[in-house]
């Protein structure tokens, strides 16, 4: 059961990666984007 | 005393506070609360992960799976790969809200002040156990492989990582825990390797003892569903993994942090418990546990034991550092902030740093009491805390941020019912008033959920065009236009 449970495990760990790349392609979004950094839009909060 | 290990670890001490000196040059509100906002992916990924690896991890799963093997899985490392899966599918909407505290989220989208006030409360106190307990286990492995004593050990560590923190906030802390980050890992792989090679081979053989997940903490298949969302709730309303959502760069670096960073954790946490299950053969029975890991560093010595000691220093620094910035923060800004909404950023900035340093101090003065006094009850008190955050503010969090028809009555009944419904019963049967039929956790999270869903059936949700265009608007353009 010890490697049942890795393999689980390792399939759970890898599909985060998956999410972010779907995620952002569906998005369009991309590390190259300008940082928007801190401007008066920002939150109050 | 060892004097080659204190020299060691004065190096790494003394290069982690010219860090935080180096911090101190960006020296505003922003840069100390959410480091500007302009965290790259490589940093991002560092302080994730670095954050997330504790010594709890190094030392606790290891020891863990020295002694209930296959129980490793459902028990935290299941429950945790799916808090990251969570996590990566909020990061974008979260990047995007622009905020600066986890607590600030209720009232932006509720407009709700007593409910960001209330889960700071709760934020804080927990994560003011958290330094506590997390200072006293990385003091017992320095006093005993330096050969200090441990109240000398606890003041040395809490006061480097306070100095470091108060000078430059989340932009010291990121870029500590990334030189933490690869001091973990190379210390995990390097004993990783040392039992490869003593073992070879046979360290993959899984001794029939360990096989079974059916122990430890999951002695039924109820233990183990309970503990799988315990492990989840503790990662995915973590507020130290949310709060790094608000300083990445963009969008895609936030994902990218959950999903690079969670990679990492899946490789160490891998080596971990390939490492808990060679304890048995490479120590004494009577070594296994918690002290399983620190032993095999003192057998090894040399390089190794060096490596690994400061590898475990770095788990404890890199988690407490976070925990106690957001104490000063959640602090600041949601406590003192709702009091006085219009303080300056030069007043903020400067409360937020002398609220870090007394919570340290305090931290650091409860750590000592713990160590003298041998008391355990901290850790019980931990455990509630934690589990009380978790139920108190993940299906809130994320129902408020995924639906429009969550109402402020069905968030505010559901943080409320989260923390009762969790707090209550474990108090009650700590006290022995009752017998829980099953893990506290049922009920933490039962209740939650039943007040999101009542609550917003009494009381119909009405979002305004703000809070529709801020938390369900479809654009990226706040990335691309500013």
């Amino acid at each position: 059961m010890f490697w049942v449970g890795m393999i689980i495990f390792a399939i759970l760990a890898v599909s985060p990666i998956f999410a972010a790349v779907l995620l952002n392609k569906k998005d369009g979004a991309h590390l190259s984007q300008p940082s928007p950094g801190v401007s008066m839009n920002d939150s109050e909060h | 005393m060892n004097t080659g290990y204190l020299v060691v670890i004065l190096i790494y001490f003394l290069v982690v506070l010219l860090i935080g000196l180096w911090g101190a040059k960006r020296a505003s509100y922003n840069a100390y609360t959410v480091a500007d906002r302009d965290v790259s992916l490589p940093l991002s990924v560092g302080t994730f992960f670095a954050t997330y690896i504790s010594s709890a991890t190094v030392i606790g799963f290891i020891g863990y799976t020295s002694l209930s093997g296959a129980s490793i899985f459902p028990t935290y490392f299941w429950g945790f790969a799916l808090g990251w899966l969570a996590l990566t599918l909020i990061a974008g909407r979260m990047r995007k809200l622009r905020l600066r505290s986890v607590p600030s989220f209720f009232e932006a989208r509720f407009g709700s002040k007593g409910l960001r006030v209330f889960t700071a409360i709760v934020t804080v106190v927990a994560f003011a156990f958290s330094v506590m307990t997390q200072l006293v286990a990385g003091s017992l492995v320095l006093s005993v492989v330096i050969g200090v004593s441990q109240t000398f050990s606890v003041i040395l560590l809490a006061t480097v990582l306070t100095v470091y923190t108060v000078l430059g906030g989340l932009v010291s802390v990121v870029r500590t825990d990334l030189i933490q980050a690869g001091l973990i890992v190379l210390a995990v792989a390097a004993a990783f390797i040392v039992a490869l090679t003593q073992h070879g081979i046979s360290a993959f053989n899984i001794p029939e003892n360990l096989q079974t997940m059916l122990q430890g903490n999951t002695p039924t298949v109820s233990d183990m569903v309970a503990m799988v969302i315990v492990g989840f709730g503790g990662v995915a309303a973590q507020p130290y993994y949310l709060h790094r959502f608000f300083s990445t760069r963009n969008v895609a670096t936030a994902r990218y942090m959950v999903g690079v960073g969670a990679l990492l954790a899946g490789v160490v946490y891998f080596l971990i418990a390939i490492l808990g299950v060679i304890m048995p053969r490479s120590l004494d029975a009577e070594h296994l546990g918690d002290s399983a890991i620190i032993q095999f560093g003192l057998q090894a010595g040399g390089f190794l034991g060096a490596l690994l000691l400061v590898g475990i220093i770095c788990a404890v620094q890199s988690t407490v550092d976070s925990a106690l910035h957001l104490v000063g923060v959640n602090t600041t800004n949601d406590i003192v902030g709702a009091a006085k909404p219009t303080l300056s950023d030069r007043q903020q900035h400067t409360i937020a740093r002398t609220v870090t340093a007394v919570m340290g101090v305090l931290c650091t003065v409860g750590a000592v009491t713990f160590i003298i006094t041998d008391a355990g009850f901290i850790t019980v008190l931990l455990d509630i805390w934690l589990g009380t955050l978790s139920s108190a503010l993940l299906i809130p969090l994320y129902f408020s941020a995924l639906f429009k028809w969550v109402s402020k009555l069905g968030a505010g009944l559901s943080t409320v019912g989260g923390f009762f419904g969790y707090f209550i019963p474990l108090a009650a049967s700590q006290m022995g008033l009752l017998e829980l039929p099953f893990h506290q956790i049922y009920f933490g999270f039962g209740f939650s959920a039943i007040g999101i869903i009542v609550g917003s059936l009494v009381s119909r949700a009405d979002p305004n065009d703000e809070v529709r265009a801020r938390f369900f608007g479809k654009d990226e353009a706040e990335n691309v236009q500013q």
